[in-house]
């Protein structure tokens, strides 16, 4: 089982996101679940979703404490030790941000970095917003650093998840992930 | 239709009650509740689903409008969490007392004050005198599941009825899993359409104020419904695994309970951890299994203890508090009850945990099932009630 935890901020996606990677790994065979802790339901408060991929069902519905993998939605929130909290050594992190993995220090040894500017991308694909949306290129980002999903799976669930126009959108957003995605170690 | 996808635990709800195909759905939204019935308006509004969809100015009244239509002769569907089941409290009591099988998903949220938007199961627990039956779930399938079958038990002419499936806010509501969304066909063949044959608008003899007739006549019959409930939800639950693959376990599950001398008893959606956790300490070579309540309403009492004769210790785990009880949680005075009569009794270990909404952790329930084989091995009970929180177990988050 891989336990993944994504942290972001209300409006970036963080829960769409995680569904998505979930319905792109279900269409791949695997089994996944996607449980996710938030308060009241508004832009900018705190956001975090467990995520689990598996072989066989999953049964565990606690939150994820010692996850396998960070997934970071806005840059300002990988500085916070509640956030870097419990990360296996041996890990994978995924962030959005303009350093270079080689400048990440989360305080383990982790097998795979990656840092894409997810933030970036969202102002050039859907405008200055005051929460980027930055879910559908972090998504491509992993696709690219991990062996989780491929980056084709995600286009179904993008595009039912988001109909029309701004699924195209959303699907250039996850492929320009897929294209600027730094990586150290790991990757597919 | 026959399809599987991710689904959370709130859409299947509402596939439950398209499948159903519940005529009349008197709603009010609140969290964690709030997206059964947005999926529900989308399905009418797609013309998915043919249902008279009242929107109300709040839960009392949608309990109110369930009372009117499902007398009417309408198949009912609700929902409501929280705050909101306290405030439909009053007319609740309605339809156990006039044997009106509405089904309303109670979405577990924990009760003011300090309580969050997150479960535990004091807001359907504070029901459990009025009538409804209540089956708890674990997972969006099991909603799914549980709500075709709610209606076919509900409508039986030895229970008639209403049946709440219960299931926590977060961990089940918005919790996706891979669910599969039966076929139509299978579910109208499975569950006929509603025709109550008990209550008649125009009773054809008029009778006055029945004050010659003891008012305990009635309390009785809803009484023996429920115990026939028993028996109706057992075969209910069999005959959906034969048309479709999936067992509930009716009643109540004993999951890895072979050569074990202690159980950890519980409801709702902590129930998929403790199978890792068991699976995990029975590798280990601990003697603890699993035995997940299923039907708090009617509460399997026979069931229970046959199946308690063969274990030490019942470890039960009460996601809910009754402050100033008899001793400890809701659950365990019931289990305490039901074992009293035996004359070989398991010792009776009780936990809080998962209050206003807390995660229930792998920690705790390895914790729990720790206390619950160390009280085998000492032969008492330290204890009435361990609030598991209040431990430090070296895991915050």
């Amino acid at each position: 089982m891989i336990e993944i935890r994504f942290h972001g901020m209300g409006g970036q996606g963080s829960v769409m996101g995680a569904l998505i990677l979930a319905e792109a790994a279900f269409s791949e065979g695997k089994h996944a679940q996607k449980i996710p802790v938030y308060g009241g339901m508004r832009r900018g408060g705190d956001v975090t979703v467990f995520l689990r991929l598996d072989d066989k069902p999953i049964r565990r519905t606690c939150g994820i404490y010692e996850p396998d993998a960070l997934v970071v939605l806005d840059p300002a929130l990988t500085a916070y030790p509640a956030v870097r909290k419990g990360l296996k050594e041996g890990g994978a992190a995924i962030l959005n941000g303009e350093k270079d993995p080689s400048e990440i220090d989360l305080g383990v040894d982790l097998s795979t970095v990656a840092t894409v500017d997810a933030t970036g991308v969202s102002m050039e694909i859907f405008g200055a917003r005051a929460i980027p949306i930055t879910n559908t290129t972090m998504l491509g980002a992993i696709a690219r650093a991990t062996d989780w999903v491929e980056l084709e799976s995600l286009f179904e669930p993008i595009t039912h998840t988001f109909p029309g126009r701004i699924g195209e959108m959303n699907i250039e957003a996850c492929k320009r992930g897929y294209d600027t995605v730094r990586v150290k170690g790991g990757g597919s | 239709m026959l399809f599987t996808r991710m689904m959370e635990g709130n859409e299947a709800a509402a596939w439950g009650a398209r499948l159903s195909r519940a005529e009349v759905i008197p709603v009010y939204p609140i969290t964690p509740q709030t997206e059964v019935i947005s999926h529900i308006a989308n399905f009418i509004a797609r013309e998915e689903m043919k249902a008279q969809y009242i929107k109300v100015e709040g839960e009392h009244t949608a309990m109110a409008a369930a009372v009117g239509a499902s007398t009417a002769g309408a198949r009912v569907f609700t929902a409501s969490a929280s705050q909101g089941i306290v405030f439909m409290e009053e007319a609740l009591w309605m339809p156990p007392g006039r044997r009106l099988p509405i089904v309303m998903c109670m979405v577990n949220r924990s009760l003011a004050p300090l309580g969050g938007l997150r479960p535990d199961h004091n807001d359907s627990l504070l029901q459990r005198d009025n009538g409804w039956i209540q089956l708890y779930c674990e997972n969006s399938q099991e909603v799914l599941d549980t709500i075709i079958m709610a209606y076919r038990i509900g409508e039986d002419r030895n229970v008639y009825l209403p049946v709440a499936p219960c299931y926590d806010g977060y961990f089940v509501s918005a919790t996706a899993t891979p669910t599969t969304v039966p076929d139509q066909a299978e579910v109208d063949d499975f569950l006929p359409p509603y025709k109550h044959e008990m209550y008649n608008l125009m009773p054809e003899e008029y009778e006055p104020i029945p004050f010659y007739r003891p008012i305990a006549e009635s309390r009785y019959e809803v009484q023996q419904a429920h115990e026939r409930a028993k028996r109706v939800i057992e075969e209910v639950d069999k005959e959906y695994e034969r048309r479709f693959g999936r067992s509930h376990d009716g009643l109540l599950e004993e999951y890895a309970c072979d050569d074990v001398d202690a159980v950890l008893l519980t409801m709702g959606s902590m129930t998929g951890t403790v199978r890792d956790v068991v699976d995990e300490m029975q590798a280990e070579g601990k003697r603890i299994g699993l035995l997940k309540l299923r039907a708090f309403r009617p509460f399997p009492t026979e069931e229970l203890q046959k199946l308690a004769e063969g274990y030490h210790a019942i470890g039960v785990v009460d996601r809910n508090t009754s402050y100033g009880s008899a001793g400890g949680g809701i659950v365990s005075m019931e289990v305490a009850r039901a074992l009293y009569l035996l004359e070989e009794k398991p010792l009776l270990v009780n936990f809080h945990v998962g209050l206003g909404g807390s995660d229930v952790t792998m920690r705790q329930v390895r914790y729990m099932a720790g206390k619950t084989l160390e009280a085998v091995e000492k032969g008492r009970v330290d204890s009435m009630v361990d609030w598991v929180e209040l431990k430090d177990l070296g895991e915050v988050m």
